[in-house]
């Protein structure tokens, strides 16, 4: 549990901005962090040093409940320098600035140090800087601070009054981007002829190729419907007014609303309820950019899920995550009749779950466990959420 | 100087779905003259995106002919790195908080019309919103065509949202695929977002995404009170939880939203 990670020395913190904003400034080593809450956990955590895994580790502090303060973190190390913001703050490297657009509860991205050295936190509703003091280490009340990089000297010498780079109030380029920082530029600094190039222009000056368009339907169309009803899973349900099937035991169909206790019950001569019929997508993944995963069949997740012999035999579907922490074949979800379970597959670094809020419960190998509604499912560095739509209720 | 392949990369535009757009000069071979276009270099290498694959997609949308759509130069690859090359609008995106009313509705009207035709040919666009929405001198033009359907291939059943759920209509957050439809909920979305400077969700949009997927399934959405009554009829008419009882067409949206200009 250290935070010294970096070699890279850092020569003074100039400010730690005794601003009007209310929050708090914290430097340890070569991190410095703004929070705005000052009693907020994330600031102990800060202070006594981030883990090797800071993102599992500020996620844990976060959700630990309560309201989570907007804040501001930038942490140098060899490789760059790591960036954490959540909500009315920013983190300004080399005049570049990262802010969080709201999708996530924070957002994070490595950034290479800046040329100038100069690396910056602060909160937006943060006054301007009343002095520039040496922070040194440790925590105290502020709404912003910046650090300078040793080898930045150049760029300093006469540059510490107070209007030193921090990050504007936002600027208006940058507001809605979930990572406003400028990339090294990709390529390299001699012109060459592209390997594969084609271009679109000739193309396009054809008239015949105007029919061709309609046909483009086929390439972006989806490919999942093919695989269509006929081969559907069957499950016993009831119908709504509208024909969806719906779990015998639901109150309100679930894609229409409809009042299932207005619907006659069909008992079947065997005592079974209900008709038979293609089971519905009983839900959704959330995924960490927002997107949408359809539960249609059990599905295997993981970094190379196409080697599971489910997939591969084209019985099971597959979520891959193209992350280090995230084994080949991490885990299950497991559609059976209406029902939705998570079984860990034995991964490298274990599976969790947490109702929302809740501390998370690592699931033991290959045991099943029962997915309620609204379930953080956390595997290596990712966190996604189970959202059922036609499972069966949760009591 | 840094080039990305032939192209010299001159100043960095800003992130966009998948990939970093960049303002370049284009080298001689496309007799471009000095004439500057825009690069988007994507994050993804060619291992993963094969080259073809970009190229085959890239090029039938870029055969659906519309003054609506954005104009695609080519499609390349160089040492791994791929990208491609479109018209550069220097006014930038419908995402500025300085334009007049009457440029931001024919701007609007431009890229209803560019989704008709992409609608006409078959395709969805996925991902309408104000950044997709490039200006020109006399209304807009529809950028980043089909990206969202090429870069995320049939690994997720549910290709989602891509950016912001803002824009994601109810039955594309449930997982299904987006559609000529769900098109029609975004750019009814984007009317809003333009016109009012706030989301559909208000001023506090969701901050994750589990409460997000529950305002957007939910229709939780709510028109701000800033809304002329038919901008606020053309709005809501795009924002019926069933796709079926949508406003059928996109030109119908531009059709609208111009008389309401007149």
């Amino acid at each position: 549990m250290s935070d010294h990670a970096s070699t890279s020395p850092v020569s003074t913190v100039v400010s730690a901005a005794g601003a009007s904003g209310g929050g708090a400034v914290i430097r340890r080593g070569a991190t410095i962090a703004v929070v705005a809450q000052p009693d907020h956990p994330l600031v102990s955590a800060t202070a006594r040093g981030l883990s090797d895994d800071p993102m599992t580790e500020i996620r844990a502090v976060v959700d630990r409940g309560g309201d989570i303060p907007a804040f501001a973190i930038a942490r140098v190390l060899d490789e760059g320098v790591q960036l954490f913001v959540r909500g009315g703050a920013a983190v300004a490297v080399g005049g570049l600035t990262l802010r969080h657009d709201g999708s996530n509860p924070f957002v994070s991205q490595m950034v290479r140090v800046p040329d100038n050295g100069r690396i910056a936190v602060r909160l937006d509703d943060a006054g301007p800087p009343l002095a520039w003091t040496d922070l040194g280490e440790g925590v105290v009340l502020g709404g912003g601070a910046e650090m300078v990089l040793a080898g930045a000297q150049a760029g300093l010498a006469g540059g510490t009054d107070s209007t030193a780079p921090m990050p504007a109030p936002r600027p208006a380029e940058v507001a809605n981007a979930a990572a406003a920082v400028a990339p090294a530029p990709p390529g390299s600094d001699e012109p060459k002829a592209p390997a594969k190039v084609i271009s679109f222009e000739t193309d396009a000056a054809t008239p015949a190729a105007a029919p061709a368009a309609a046909g483009a339907s086929a390439p972006v169309a989806d490919t999942h419907d093919a695989a269509g009803e006929s081969d559907a899973v069957q499950v016993r349900g009831l119908r709504c007014q509208r024909g969806h099937l719906v779990h015998p035991s639901a109150r309100l169909c679930p894609l229409c609303g409809d009042n299932m206790q207005n619907n006659s019950v069909i008992v079947n001569a065997d005592g079974s309820i209900g008709v038979l019929g293609p089971r519905p997508p009983l839900g959704v993944l959330i995924l960490p950019d927002g997107r949408s995963f359809q539960l249609n069949r059990t599905t295997v997740i993981g970094r190379q899920p196409d080697l599971d012999d489910a997939v591969r035999n084209g019985q099971a579907d597959a979520l891959l995550f193209d992350e280090p922490t995230v084994s080949r074949a991490h885990a299950r979800v497991v559609l059976d009749d209406w029902n939705v379970s998570l079984v860990d597959l034995g991964s490298a670094n274990g599976t969790a779950v947490a109702a929302s809020g809740n501390a998370p419960t690592r699931l033991a190998a290959n045991q099943p466990v029962a997915l309620q509604g609204g379930t953080y499912i956390y595997f290596g560095s990712i966190q996604i959420v189970f959202q059922p739509t036609s499972a069966a209720p949760t009591p | 100087m840094t080039y990305l392949a032939d192209y010299e990369l001159l100043e960095w535009l800003g992130p966009g779905n998948h990939g970093d757009w960049w303002l370049a000069r284009p080298p001689e071979r496309l007799g471009h003259g000095d004439e500057r276009v825009a690069v988007k270099a994507l994050w993804r290498d060619a291992s993963e995106l094969d080259f073809e694959r970009m190229a085959r997609e890239l090029r039938l949308l870029s055969m659906v002919q519309s003054p609506h759509l954005v104009h695609l130069i080519e499609a390349g690859e160089s040492d791994g790195r791929l990208f491609y090359v479109r018209t550069h609008h220097p006014d930038g995106s419908l995402d500025r908080d300085d334009l007049a009313t009457d440029r931001q509705r024919a701007a609007l009207v431009g890229a209803a019309r560019g989704a008709q035709a992409l609608h006409d040919a078959g395709i969805a666009h996925r991902d309408i919103k104000p950044e997709n929405v490039l200006l020109t001198a006399t209304g807009a033009v529809l950028s980043e065509l089909g990206l969202a359907q090429l870069v995320d291939p049939g690994m997720t059943t549910g290709i989602g949202p891509v950016g912001a759920i803002e824009y994601v209509a109810p039955e594309v957050a449930l997982g299904e695929r987006g559609s000529a439809s769900s098109d029609i909920w975004a750019l009814g979305v984007t009317l809003h977002r333009v016109l009012c400077g706030v989301s559909i969700y208000g001023p506090h949009p969701p901050e994750n995404v589990l409460e997000g997927f529950r305002r957007v399934t939910g229709g939780q959405w709510e028109l701000s009170s800033d809304l002329a009554l038919a901008d606020r009829e053309l709005v809501a008419s795009c924002l019926n939880q069933n796709p079926a009882e949508r406003l059928p067409s996109a030109s119908a949206f531009a059709d609208r939203l111009e008389g309401v200009t007149s």
